[in-house]
């Protein structure tokens, strides 16, 4: 059976976080190819910031880009956050 | 335990967590998210039954997961493709191309959305905002030429997002038993640059 997925073509790295694509280093936090989160979700130094100020973020971008609501759209990123690696802990 | 023991051990366990998220895909393919269930996805691969919650915390997790993979995969084709400032044609032409290799899966996810988790739900909507975002940053760019209409770019991509997903989820009336995406999506996208020209 050929696989439903299309090929895959060459997997960026994303956020642990979010899961935003990181491709150029201002993507990464600090500037840094090697930090494991997004600019967004982790400060300069590469900690992540506090769970509430990422889920404001990702709503916040939520909303921006595609304009539901702000309570909607902090839900889909408490969602989305607790299914990220970065997160799995707060379980 | 010696290390090449736990390394192996490892990549086997890696392995069995990629054969289910594969399988999972392939049923949710030919039976949509509805028809995925843990017990025809570990049948696709197999697997015993429980096999799957060693992975997969709850069909919950693991169908976000499946979710998650088809969000990877597209993304990562949106970036291969990507220049450092592509014109809104560009952005356009990327995302089609992802759509059309994801078709299938993409058209069920759209298609189910209301009825999966919130995490999956919000996959989706991540990887919308991600084409919203090239959107924006590309039509900021030509805007400044003067080569656009002027327009809200949550409309502008709002628009974009709803017209191919018109198209995705009524595939089989648009092209049956083929790809809607390569039959239809160079004249959707004809419109859509005719509709925001100035």
């Amino acid at each position: 059976m050929t696989s439903t997925l299309a090929p895959t073509p060459t997997l960026c790295r994303s956020c642990g976080s979010c899961g935003f694509p990181m491709t150029a280093p201002e993507d990464h936090a600090g500037g840094d190819m090697a930090a494991e989160y997004c600019g967004t979700c982790a400060e300069p130094s590469g900690k992540l910031k506090p769970f509430e100020v990422v889920v404001q973020a990702n709503a916040e971008y939520f909303v921006r880009e595609q304009g539901v609501s702000l309570s909607a759209a902090r839900e889909m990123a408490k969602a989305l956050l607790a299914s990220m690696p970065a997160w799995q802990v707060r379980r | 335990m010696t290390n090449a023991t736990t390394s192996q051990r490892t990549l086997q366990r890696e392995s069995t967590r990629r054969q289910l998220v594969e399988a999972g895909l392939r049923v949710v393919a030919t039976s949509g998210f509805a028809g995925a269930t843990t017990a025809a996805i570990a049948q696709a691969t197999g697997k015993a039954h429980g096999t799957v919650f060693v992975h997969f915390r709850t069909r919950d997790v693991l169908v976000t997961e499946l979710v998650a993979e088809v969000g990877r995969v597209m993304s990562a084709r949106l970036n291969e493709l990507e220049t450092a400032e592509p014109t809104i044609a560009e952005v356009l032409t990327a995302h089609l191309t992802a759509l059309e290799e994801n078709e299938v899966l993409y058209a069920r996810l759209l298609c189910e959305a209301s009825t999966l988790p919130l995490a999956a739900r919000a996959q989706i909507f991540a990887l919308q905002s991600g084409i919203a975002w090239r959107l924006r940053g590309a039509y900021a760019r030509t805007r400044d030429g003067g080569g656009l209409r002027d327009i809200d770019p949550v409309t502008l991509s709002n628009v974009w997002i709803s017209l191919t997903n018109h198209y995705l989820m009524n595939r089989d009336l648009f092209a049956p038993d083929a790809s809607v995406i390569a039959q239809r999506g160079a004249d959707i996208k004809a419109q859509f640059l005719e509709l925001i020209k100035p």
